[in-house]
């Protein structure tokens, strides 16, 4: 494993970005410089992700909640084992948020960050996103697109004092070939309208993950997860592999937050 | 398990004040799926660090891997010294246990050193902190050293343990590996070897969870029991490396 950064360039670009007005105005001022992110992104053995903690201005993360709070949801992926409600908001130049959303230097940010290049700089697509109480939760999934090639996705999360036990953790899996299955396959149709319990727990599964566009049976062994925690930022990669990422079902409490794709 | 907010202590000199509430790192403490463990970014005060710099700047650090296949000098931070005002401070022993979700005993001891790794260290073999015989709770690590890189090595690398299987063959042994570089962990994401020794060397199969870049201001915390935490750390590459490192038991 050898990994290399920090050219001139790259110190220019941490220097654009803490002079920039906009992310001065949106990021708490200890990661303006996304440079530290980098190396820590590098030695990701199996997923390139990051967890950015704290990531805005307490005062700058109430706005954008507040004018999220109006924004009316309808189910993302209906029929799917995917249980989540959203609305696309990159076209809403009136929400506050927008500012740091559409932002240029924000994407770039994002992607010098998790050492990913984008290909249509500018494009994004922005979901609000909320998991009902008592949702089943999000098979494991990569986010890869044939159509449309997805360079990473940004997930901030809104919730107040989220618990371990209310469940809607983010689960990041190391996934290889199912060569034979010892314990029954786990299978994408025995789950439609189900909770997906069984990845409460578990740290290795035998299942159909969702790859691009069909259902290949993998072994999956989980290598994080991570509570979705008011003012915290993760980010995922998808040009240096599938990043294979799954969510648990929740309990009462309503979960919330942003993701945005770059492409 | 909350502290209290508005009384000023010496927490407040030394934290940044968006981590001097607990509770949320053990909510992402309990997350973990292979161990307690918590990475903290920016977690010190500015103040803070450069008064551990300023005592790290006057200290003699001397060799404390006698024996083992360790490469690392170390200097012991006192109660009563500059540093151990506050490493050695009840209300940070509290923020520890509680970030963890360990309950404090009315005693623990604290082993408290500022940690040099020379600029070639060998690296630290796979190993576990709560040997039998030392029953360790809890281990902290803050990193110091400014602009680190990936490619400076010196990565803290954490393990999970999978069962034995007759196909592995012979593991990697100890003491082959006393006084050696261990590039091995910059190249394999699967061992068999005996696990950190020297009196403790159980055959252990190993794949890798994760590595973690030694960042300046950044908390490594574990939790050493009930499950243990194997972890490693990667060869340098020319640069020494400067951290915290505190053992409760």
């Amino acid at each position: 494993m050898q990994f290399s950064s920090g050219s001139l360039d790259d110190a220019a670009f941490g220097s654009a970005c803490k002079d920039d007005p906009v992310l001065r105005r949106w990021l708490h001022r200890s990661w303006l410089d996304p440079r530290p992110l980098l190396e820590q992104s590098l030695v990701r053995p199996f997923v390139r992700y990051l967890v950015v903690d704290d990531l805005l201005l307490p005062e700058r993360l109430d706005e954008l909640q507040e004018s999220y709070a109006s924004l009316s949801v309808s189910p993302d992926y209906p029929d799917l084992n995917y249980d989540a409600e959203a609305v696309r908001i990159d076209r809403r130049t009136d929400l506050v948020g927008s500012e740091l959303f559409l932002h240029p230097l924000w994407h770039a940010w994002v992607a010098f960050a998790l050492g990913a290049s984008l290909h249509r700089p500018g494009h994004s697509v922005v979901r609000y996103r909320r998991h009902p109480p008592f949702s089943r939760g999000f098979w494991i999934h990569t986010d890869r697109d044939r159509r449309q090639p997805k360079a990473a996705a940004a997930m901030l999360y809104l919730g107040r004092d989220w618990h371990f036990r209310d469940g809607g953790l983010l689960q990041l899996w190391e996934v290889s070939p199912l060569l034979h299955a010892d314990t029954p396959l786990l299978r994408w149709d025995d789950y439609r309208e189900r909770r997906l319990s069984f990845l409460e727990g578990a740290h290795t599964l035998q299942i159909e993950a969702a790859a691009i566009e069909e259902l290949v049976p993998v072994q999956a062994r989980l290598l994080e997860q991570i509570v979705p925690r008011r003012n915290r930022l993760v980010l995922l990669d998808f040009q240096a592999g599938p990043s294979y990422h799954s969510i648990t079902p929740t309990q009462e409490r309503v979960r919330e937050g942003v993701v945005q794709w770059l492409y | 398990m909350s502290p209290a907010q508005h009384r000023s202590s010496r927490l407040d000199h030394w934290l940044r004040p968006e981590h001097r509430n607990p509770r949320p790192f053990f909510e992402d403490a309990l997350a973990r799926p292979y161990g307690r463990a918590l990475t903290i970014d920016h977690f010190l005060t500015e103040e803070a660090l450069a008064r551990i710099d300023a005592s790290f700047a006057k200290r003699t650090f001397t060799p404390d891997n006698e024996g083992l296949p360790y490469d690392s000098r170390s200097s012991l931070v006192s109660a009563d010294d500059e540093l151990g005002e506050f490493f050695h401070d009840r209300e940070w022993i509290e923020w520890l246990h509680a970030a963890l979700g360990q309950s404090l005993p009315d005693r623990c001891e604290v082993i408290t050193s500022a940690r040099m790794n020379p600029k070639e260290a060998l690296g630290f073999w796979p190993h576990v902190d709560d040997l039998p015989g030392i029953p360790r709770r809890i281990a902290a690590l803050i990193y110091l050293t400014p602009e680190w890189r990936a490619e400076d090595g010196g990565l803290l690398q954490l393990w999970q343990e999978l069962p034995a299987a007759d196909s592995l063959g012979e593991p990697l042994r100890w003491a082959d590996q006393l006084h050696q570089r261990l590039d091995v962990l910059d190249h394999q994401r699967e061992l068999y070897l005996e696990l950190g020794g020297p009196w403790y060397l159980p055959k252990t199969h190993l794949r890798l969870i994760d590595q973690i870049v030694p960042v300046r201001n950044r908390a490594v915390l574990f939790a050493l029991q009930p499950e243990r935490m194997i972890h490693s750390v990667t060869p340098s590459r020319g640069r020494e490396r400067y951290a915290i490192l505190q053992w409760i038991s």
